[in-house]
């Protein structure tokens, strides 16, 4: 038998904490000392639960869920659709929790062992059965869009040229509109990912026309204004001049304007904050 | 044709005055049927005018899949000579075949010390024109027949068409 008791994480309805559901860039500063009780959600509003730490937010892994704690190790698992992860930042203690999603089936299995209180000597898997189909479209969304960044000559895109990741951003969000945005978008912060890729996907985020993930295409958009390479930055500004949406984008643009420090850049934001004005 | 962020920007890791690798690779030929040593560059003859630079930009935006901003390297055509081996007049790719005709060359280099010295003394001078500056040297080049308008993406018509 496995050496590890369940302590579950907290699930917080979204309204609770007051934040919106999609903004990756908020971190929420709300912690628990122990107690680990789960609160009844709002039906489609509550959700996947996601950690983070206090001072340094955790690089998303959206299909993740908080799972068990080990005495061995002194670390919570955390499981995937894909294995066993141990994340050495999960210490025990209080924990943020930032509501990102609707719930999963493994969350419904997390609230039930919540409401019976832990017990120890309880291993929590996460089997296929246990997955929902939001979990499996994920999967499916990340491993699809994947392929198509690791089939693309990253050195050789051209502006306005079609290539695997146009493609496979337009593909995927045709199908599963916001959840692929989401996905789509989460690869942009990683520092896997080459800095060419990373501005062609909020290029094509940009210029992808599906107006039910537009809200969420500009979230992504204004979170690229602050990423560490310019080459993001650069396709973050171009992507905000063609979605020309004054009213979201120009608080964004101001706050941008204060961090950047590359010459050319800096005058770029100015246009763009001035075109944003002017509309 | 560039992305001017590789030429105008410093990237982490890199000290002012750098040449970025990106940068570089924009101005090695990439290695293929045409190109199989990857040693020439295709580049357009601009006026000293510029007289021609809005038809040649219309005409390359013409042939893209979908509208998007210009970047371009405006380099010296001394610099070019005395950097490469030999520049060769041929068939451009583009939706204007005058254009393709008249002001194509390909530049073949041997030296890779002397590409890397232009390279270097492009960098920051990367020039950017926006889409909505571009869309109505498109739409200029259309009205004037200089290419017909079925020739361009949907991509494009859709956005010409104010879609």
């Amino acid at each position: 038998m496995s050496k590890t008791s369940t302590k579950m994480l907290p699930i917080i309805p979204a309204d609770d904490l007051k934040l919106p559901l999609d903004d990756a860039s908020t971190a929420v500063t709300l912690s628990r000392a122990g107690g680990f009780t789960a609160s009844p959600s709002r039906p489609g509003h509550a959700g996947k639960s996601e950690l983070i730490s206090s001072k340094r937010k955790i690089p998303q892994k959206s299909f993740f869920v908080p799972a068990s704690y080990s005495h061995q190790t002194g670390k919570y698992a955390v499981k995937s659709i894909s294995g066993k992860v141990w994340h050495p930042r999960m210490a025990p203690g209080p924990k943020l929790v930032r509501v990102i999603n609707q719930p999963t089936a493994a969350e419904s299995l997390a609230r039930q062992q919540a409401s019976n209180g832990p017990r120890a000597e309880r291993s929590f898997s996460i089997s296929s059965s246990t997955c929902n189909g939001s979990d499996y479209k994920t999967g499916i969304i990340t491993s699809s869009f994947a392929h198509a960044i690791s089939t693309s000559d990253y050195m050789g895109f051209e502006d306005g040229m079609e290539n695997n990741i146009s493609r496979g951003i337009s593909r995927l969000v045709s199908c599963y509109g916001n959840d692929a945005v989401r996905v789509i978008a989460s690869f942009v912060p990683k520092k896997t990912i080459h800095a060419l890729v990373a501005s062609e996907i909020i290029t094509w985020l940009s210029k992808i026309r599906h107006d039910e993930s537009r809200d969420l295409r500009l979230i992504a958009l204004h979170d690229a204004l602050f990423h560490p390479h310019p080459y993001v930055r650069d396709a973050a500004m171009m992507g905000l001049y063609n979605l020309n949406d004054p009213s979201s984008s120009a608080h964004a643009v101001r706050i941008a304007l204060h961090f950047e420090q590359e010459a050319s850049l800096l005058g770029s934001l100015k246009r763009l904050e001035k075109s944003l004005i002017t509309h | 044709m560039v992305k001017s962020a590789k030429w105008n920007t410093l990237s982490p890791g890199l000290t002012d005055g750098e040449l970025p690798l990106p940068a570089l690779r924009e101005l090695t030929g990439r290695v293929d049927e045409i190109d199989p040593l990857g040693d020439t560059i295709s580049l357009w003859r601009i006026d000293d005018t510029k007289s021609n630079l809005d038809r040649v930009v219309a005409a390359v935006c013409g042939n893209r899949n979908t509208p998007s901003h210009f970047d371009y390297l405006l380099i010296d055509e001394a610099e070019v000579s005395s950097a490469s081996q030999k520049i060769v007049q041929s068939k451009g790719f583009s939706a204007d075949d005058f254009v393709n005709k008249s002001f194509h060359f390909d530049a073949t280099f041997i030296s890779a010390t002397k590409l890397v010295g232009m390279a270097n003394r492009c960098l920051q001078k990367a020039q950017r024109i926006l889409e909505k500056d571009m869309l109505p040297l498109v739409r200029k080049a259309l009205d004037n027949k200089y290419f017909e308008a079925p020739s361009l993406s949907e991509g494009m018509k859709a956005r010409l068409n104010g879609v």
